[in-house]
């Protein structure tokens, strides 16, 4: 063996030379690591240093859900529907019948409940709307159309019903204007007692609900002499709800949630980057004070979402892995609560500690934007139930030196 | 089986244990900047290291490089099975294989100088454990479970040059850079889904120098004295986001005698001082730092495969009590010679180290080949 070669065997058995470890017990302080893993929590009640309120993210009639909440609550809501047209003859798919319709049985009103408060009896109010709804229609413009005499019928959602299907069948002349009105029916939807039930609207994507709010027209027919019952159906051409906007009363702090989506952007730029960018935050928890108990209907509890933001572009700044709910840190709000709210945001601290590009900025919206009448109002950073930030933090251990 | 297949099987056991065993230095490298390695042999190890201030194959004396009459190659391979108490906990199936020593030397031709370059360990610093205890956060107790770990340690590469005044004293010269580095992770896991998992992987680089300077005396027929006297920098620290630190790192002497009475019989010890409590003032006060002594005698009987015996005692230089912890270890090891050119010696040690919270008790097999091209 030459030399060199000799050599450079001894070398790669150097560089390989290695060893494997097993984990035993530490037995301190006598066998444990000088140093110690130091946990640190601090109060920063200067945190946030300015806060924007930005409104108009989601309106009622592009929500997922339409919300019927009673008056017994701060958000009192009713739902407007506006179902697709029927013909003046039978336009269904049984080609043994004669189209001329004899007479019209019955409609039957059918909703989608997606949820709903927990008390029994709920029991909603259908109303013959005399307008067709839009978008543009409010609290006021529809009141009148829910007076007792324009009461259709109800539909009682038995109490085993968390979610699905329900159903009411009317008589003709619960619609005594439907030939008038060109055979389309517009409803009003109102809860009386302190409860509320979300519906599913023409918006919805939730592909859990395969039946959404339709009506059904049960007519007979003639067939070859005979007359026979055969039903026709129409969805939702349109559907919205409103608030009473008595409930909400004038707004007193920051608004977050409501209709339409209103949602606040806090800064927090006072953060000492030491902090952020050196230490590693175990746990960051955003403590609000409700400057109000939070608004909604009776009974609702919604969900106060913190999202870290992608850029500062104001109103328009896109929120950091939206659709990614671990990403956000959230926090169940109770309607008619006025204690303190603890979102955790450890990620958000987190995103910024990754980029330092990222705006030092919390987005706070609610869960479910606009589809509940469901609103937080929160103190401003000048007043004295400014938002606060609590930071658990470890510093980086240090190996033992001067 | 001829005697170097038997060699060849017991290296390549030993590399093969390297994928089924678990590994870690001693429980007393937890404290200070680790565990002080030996630059020592297996053949002086099988003499409990009683001739490295002597052993040419050995890096403590840079005067023994005269000992070369040609290229040598030499390194080692070796596996500790450790186990421990402290408390009332007795850890077993610690083990750890290493390459501790790995030398090239020879002479220079044309001159009367010797050389010899070397790498070897300094410091070890590898460790695993797990602890488990208490926090209070936000005013709630929570279970914490912290586990440390470190892999890695400082090596000591020496370049070392001597030669011979007269064939009677051999004085050496060396100089040597400290270089390494450790994996250090720190980890605390919660109880409480709350608190996010903190994690801390650092790399520290560690860098250093040394000089130093012996001499081996042949006095008469038989008898041979050796000293040496090295020291080094102070061993600085980096890590990634704080500032460089540094230890002091000690003042080393050597010495030793060497006796050979009858020709089948050596009779050799060395003894070694070094300061290491100049470092205390660098550790912070939950550790003591202690000057340390490391005494070694062997007997070596015979010539074509000789019988090593050997014994070593040893104070440890880093202790969480103002109390010093030492190390017996009883040694033995025997040489082989194969085709002139192929040396290989085995060495087995069994240590007992105590004091200072904890009993270790540790057997120690290492096998060393050098080669003459």
């Amino acid at each position: 063996m030459s030399v060199p070669r000799l050599l450079g065997l001894l070398a790669l058995v150097g560089v390989t030379a290695c060893k494997e470890t097993v984990t035993a017990p530490g037995l301190c302080p006598e066998f444990c690591l000088a140093g110690d893993i130091a946990v640190r929590d601090t109060v920063l009640v200067d945190a946030i240093v300015a806060e924007s309120s930005f409104v108009g993210y989601r309106f009622a009639h592009t929500a997922a859900t339409l919300q019927v909440g009673g008056p017994q609550g701060s958000g009192e809501a009713r739902a407007l529907v506006l179902f697709a047209p029927f013909a003046a003859t039978y336009a269904g798919t049984d080609a043994t019948v004669s189209d001329s319709i004899i007479a019209i049985d019955s409609l039957r009103i059918e909703l989608a409940v997606v949820r709903r408060s927990a008390d029994s009896g709920l029991t909603v109010g259908i109303y013959r709307l005399g307008i067709p709804p839009d978008s543009a229609t409010t609290w006021a413009g529809v009141e009148p159309f829910f007076a007792d005499t324009a009461l259709a019928g109800t539909l009682s959602i038995p109490d085993s019903v968390r979610s699905g299907s329900v159903s009411v069948t009317l008589p003709p002349s619960a619609f005594p204007r439907f030939e008038a009105d060109s055979f389309k029916v517009s409803i009003g939807l109102r809860v009386t007692s302190a409860a509320f039930v979300d519906l599913m609207s023409v918006d919805s994507g939730e592909a859990a609900f395969q039946v959404p709010t339709r009506i059904h027209r049960f007519v007979r027919l003639d067939s070859s002499g005979t007359t026979v019952t055969r039903s026709e159906v129409r969805a939702a051409n349109f559907d919205t709800f409103v608030g009473d906007p008595a409930g909400l009363g004038p707004s007193v702090g920051l608004r977050v949630g409501g209709l339409p989506a209103a949602r606040v952007m806090l800064r927090a730029d006072s953060i000492p980057r030491s902090v952020v960018d050196s230490t590693q935050v175990i746990r960051a928890t955003l403590l609000l004070v409700p400057a109000r108990p939070a608004v909604g209907a009776p009974d609702d509890t919604f969900r106060l979402r913190a999202h870290a933001l992608g850029a500062d572009f104001g109103a328009k700044s896109p929120l950091l892995n939206e659709a990614d709910t671990a990403a956000a840190g959230s926090a169940a709000v109770p309607v008619g609560s006025q204690d303190t709210i603890q979102i955790d945001v450890t990620h958000v601290l987190l995103s910024w500690r990754l980029s330092s590009k990222l705006p030092r900025a919390i987005m706070l919206r609610l869960d479910r934007e606009a589809r509940a009448t469901a609103a937080v109002e929160l103190y401003s950073s000048a007043a004295a139930g400014r938002p606060v930030l609590r930071l658990t933090y470890v510093p980086p251990y240090r190996f033992p030196g001067r | 089986m001829t005697p170097s297949r038997v060699v060849v099987l017991v290296l390549l056991g030993l590399l093969a244990a390297r994928g089924r065993l678990a590994a870690q230095n001693s429980v007393y490298g937890v404290q200070g900047v680790g565990f002080p390695g030996r630059a020592v042999s297996a053949e002086s190890r099988g003499l409990g290291g009683g001739n490295a201030a002597f052993d040419p194959g050995s890096a403590l004396n840079p005067a023994t490089a005269a000992g070369y009459s040609g290229v040598r190659a030499s390194m080692s391979a070796a596996t500790a099975v450790r186990r421990y108490t402290a408390y009332d906990s007795t850890i077993t199936g610690l083990v750890e294989t290493r390459f501790p020593l790995t030398m090239v030397g020879g002479r220079i031709t044309g001159t009367p100088l010797s050389f010899a370059v070397s790498a070897a360990p300094y410091l070890e610093r590898s460790f695993d454990f797990q602890t488990t205890g208490t926090a209070v956060l936000r005013g709630d107790t929570v279970t914490v479970t912290d586990r440390v770990s470190s892999d890695g340690g400082m090596s000591d590469l020496r370049g070392a040059l001597a030669f011979r005044v007269r064939g009677m004293i051999a004085l050496g010269a060396a100089v040597h850079v400290l270089a390494g580095s450790s994996k250090l992770r720190v980890q605390r896991e919660f109880s409480s889904s709350e608190y996010r998992p903190f994690s801390q992987q650092s790399d520290l680089t560690f860098t250093g120098a040394g000089v130093s300077i012996g001499a081996v005396a042949s006095l008469a027929p038989g008898l041979q004295l050796a000293g040496a006297l090295r020291t080094d920098t102070r061993l600085r620290t980096t890590q990634e986001n704080f500032p460089t630190v540094s230890v002091n790192l000690p003042v080393t002497a050597t010495g030793g005698v060497w006796l050979q009475p009858v020709p089948r019989l050596l009779w050799s010890t060395t003894a070694q001082w070094r300061s290491w409590s100049t470092a205390q003032n660098d550790l912070g006060s939950s550790v003591t730092a202690f000057d340390t002594w490391d005494v070694a005698s062997g007997l070596e009987l015979g010539r074509t495969r000789p019988l090593r015996l050997g014994v070593r005692y040893a104070t440890l230089p880093f202790s969480a009590r103002p109390q010093q912890a030492r190390d017996v270890t009883l040694s033995a090891g025997t040489g082989l010679r194969f085709a002139q050119r192929v040396y290989a010696d085995l060495a087995v040690e069994h240590s007992t180290r105590s004091g200072a919270g904890a009993n270790e008790r540790v057997w120690y097999f290492a096998v060393g080949i050098a080669v003459v091209p």
